[in-house]
């Protein structure tokens, strides 16, 4: 994992620590903060930024780097300015057909992010979001066979929502977002619409 | 504010990446004295006479006080081409170059490298008539401590070169005990170290002898169709191939399609063992070659494969060492299930007694046991050899070669061994 990266978890763990203790003083004060889950579902495009270089087929004109994605995550909002939660989803990172000595094929690479995310909101209903963890990598291959194979890329993924308020606990929100599998080096870039749902309050 | 300095600095923290280290290969083609068309090959006296252990009067602050010279060749199409390295003491460093005759002077024309950082640079020696080259070309030289002088000089990246070096003949080049195995890890060498072709690949293969290495380790695995290739790592992964969209356990691939989808870091396909093989036996003069087992099925297959190519091997009067590895009791007790196991080379990594249980050619045990002198005795009472696994660090390697009494040495850096065994006295 990159210096960089676990210095930003580290600065991310010194704001929740000093929120925490800011919070204690306010806690004295007996005001009782209400506690909520939020559930975000929602999707949308995403295209693969990292370069590709598939040298045996040479078919750097033929890869699609632009599909569908698609983002479920469930945040706790302790009501103090730092939320956590966790994010899962589904992309598809990129794909592309081959034609070898006349036999036709297709490979795909698919992200499943399994991460630990941290919100907080910058300016009114914006909200940054911080999510660190693994992707679950599959690729599908339809070549000589079929093959079905997995691995796991630590990861994390950054992301700027906007969220427009449609009633008490519903909203729809846009949301920018970036993800980086480190091992495998596969990045990407999504513009989604989601629903936003404050399910529990408590 | 607070906040906008809080994410930018988040952002930057996010954004920032490793750095990444690269040696990027100098063009040598830029010497037009070397280029001449009335310059031509060296013969093998020649080649041979040069071959020793070289002061170093000027260039020992860059590359320490001895070199080690030697050549190497590898055939291509029928064509054999040959190369001289030099293996220096400091940094892990090295030069490869070819050599010609031109006007009665010997011309070397290559490159140096430092193992131990990214530093390289273009290297040309010359040594001229009254520097040795007249000795040297005749039909019957004579060589003796300070006969030979080569001159040359060197620099960093792609400059021309303007650093002086200095070599000096100074006496032959160790041969005892032999013989002594400098065998090269993953094929020849790692692509982590930013070598210029990829582990556990022909290229490598065809590569590893200008490293100083005189055999080769390389890691067998098999496809989901049972071909045996040559793979370390248990997944595809970036650090071994270039991106293409494959991922997982590369059992989970058959040749075709990693032959289709998948290349080495520096573009090189995944080889079968039966191409790694042929490349050792008609393409270079390796005499050891260890397969190491990291997979635990059937050993049968690398077997079949090992019988084959000591067969071709003998038949082209070559002194070919091919020995099975094997690292731990799965792969051992599938060692045992052979039906001709005792008569089949094989290296284990286990204990004596388990050496002995299957008639073991070479024990080869972990270099953090130390030299293990009293064992090796044993081993070499048997009439067994004794090879130690894997050593990187210089000063135990020194140590290895100086107070050991291993007849091999398994390393990432070939070359360093090849200093330390040829320069020992």
């Amino acid at each position: 994992m990159s210096k960089g990266v676990i210095l930003s978890v580290a600065v991310m763990a010194v704001i929740a620590i000093n929120k925490s203790f800011a919070q204690t003083t306010v806690k004295t004060d007996k005001v009782k903060t209400k506690k909520t889950l939020v559930l975000y579902v929602g999707g949308g495009l995403a295209n693969y930024l990292a370069p590709i270089k598939i040298q045996p087929v040479n078919l750097q004109n033929n890869i699609t780097r632009t599909s569908a994605t698609g983002t479920i995550r469930i945040m706790w909002h302790p009501g103090y300015r730092l939320n956590l939660g966790i994010e899962s989803g589904y992309s598809n990172f990129y794909s592309y057909y081959v034609k070898n000595n006349g036999v036709s094929g297709k490979l795909s690479l698919h992200a499943v992010p399994l991460l630990l995310v941290w919100s907080m909101p910058i300016i009114k209903r914006v909200n940054i979001f911080y999510g660190l963890g693994s992707y679950l990598l599959t690729t599908y291959l339809k070549y000589d066979g079929v093959v079905k194979s997995k691995t796991f890329s630590l990861g994390s993924n950054i992301a700027l929502s906007y969220t427009h308020p449609l009633s008490k606990k519903l909203g729809i929100a846009a949301e920018a977002k970036w993800m980086n599998a480190f091992v495998t080096k596969d990045n990407l870039l999504s513009l989604e619409v989601q629903m936003v749902w404050k399910f529990l309050e408590f | 504010m607070k906040k906008i300095i809080i994410i930018l600095l988040l952002s930057g923290l996010f954004l920032s990446c490793k750095k990444t280290y690269q040696v990027i290969m100098p063009d040598t083609s830029s010497w037009d004295l070397f280029k001449t068309p009335v310059a031509l090959p060296l013969i093998q006296i020649t080649r041979s006479a040069m071959e020793g252990v070289y002061d170093i009067p000027e260039g020992k602050d860059i590359f320490g006080e001895l070199v080690a010279i030697k050549w190497s060749y590898v055939i291509n199409n029928g064509d054999t081409t040959f190369h001289i390295s030099g293996f220096f003491g400091k940094d892990i460093a090295y030069f490869i170059c070819e050599g010609k005759q031109l006007n009665g002077s010997i011309l070397m024309n290559g490159y140096w490298r430092k193992m131990v950082s990214t530093e390289t640079g273009i290297m040309r020696l010359t040594i001229d008539p009254t520097d040795g080259a007249s000795v040297l070309l005749t039909a019957a030289p004579l060589i003796t401590s300070g006969s030979i002088t080569i001159n040359g000089k060197f620099g960093n990246g792609q400059e021309e070169p303007q650093i002086p070096i200095t070599l000096k003949y100074k006496r032959p080049l160790n041969k005892s005990p032999a013989p002594f195995q400098i065998a090269a890890h993953r094929s020849g060498g790692r692509t982590s170290d930013l070598l210029p072709v990829s582990e556990n690949s022909v290229a490598m293969i065809l590569k590893t002898q200008e490293f100083g290495s005189t055999g080769v380790e390389i890691d067998i695995r098999f496809t989901r169709d049972g071909v045996p290739i040559l793979f370390h790592d248990n997944t595809l992964n970036l650090r071994v191939i270039q991106k293409c969209g494959l991922v997982g356990p590369i059992e989970n691939y058959t040749y075709e399609q990693l032959s289709t989808f998948v290349r080495l870091t520096h573009g090189e396909k995944i080889p079968t063992l039966r191409e790694a093989l042929n490349a050792v036996v008609y393409q270079t003069s390796l005499s050891f070659v260890w397969l190491d087992t990291k997979y635990t099925s059937s050993i049968k297959p690398v077997q079949a494969l090992q019988k084959e190519f000591i067969q071709k091997a003998a038949a082209q009067g070559r002194g070919l060492d091919i020995v099975i590895g094997l690292p731990g009791k799965d792969q051992f007790n599938q060692f045992l299930a052979l039906p001709d196991y005792t008569t089949t080379p094989a290296l284990c990594e286990l204990s004596i007694e388990d050496v002995e249980k299957i008639n073991a050619k070479i024990w080869a045990p972990r270099f953090t046991e130390g030299t293990q002198n009293d064992k090796v005795a044993v081993v070499h009472a048997q009439g067994r050899r004794a090879f130690v696994w894997t050593v990187d660090v210089p000063e135990f390697i020194t140590r290895f070669v100086n107070e050991g009494h291993f007849d091999g040495i398994l390393s990432n850096f070939p070359s360093c061994v090849a200093f330390n065994y040829y320069v020992h006295e």
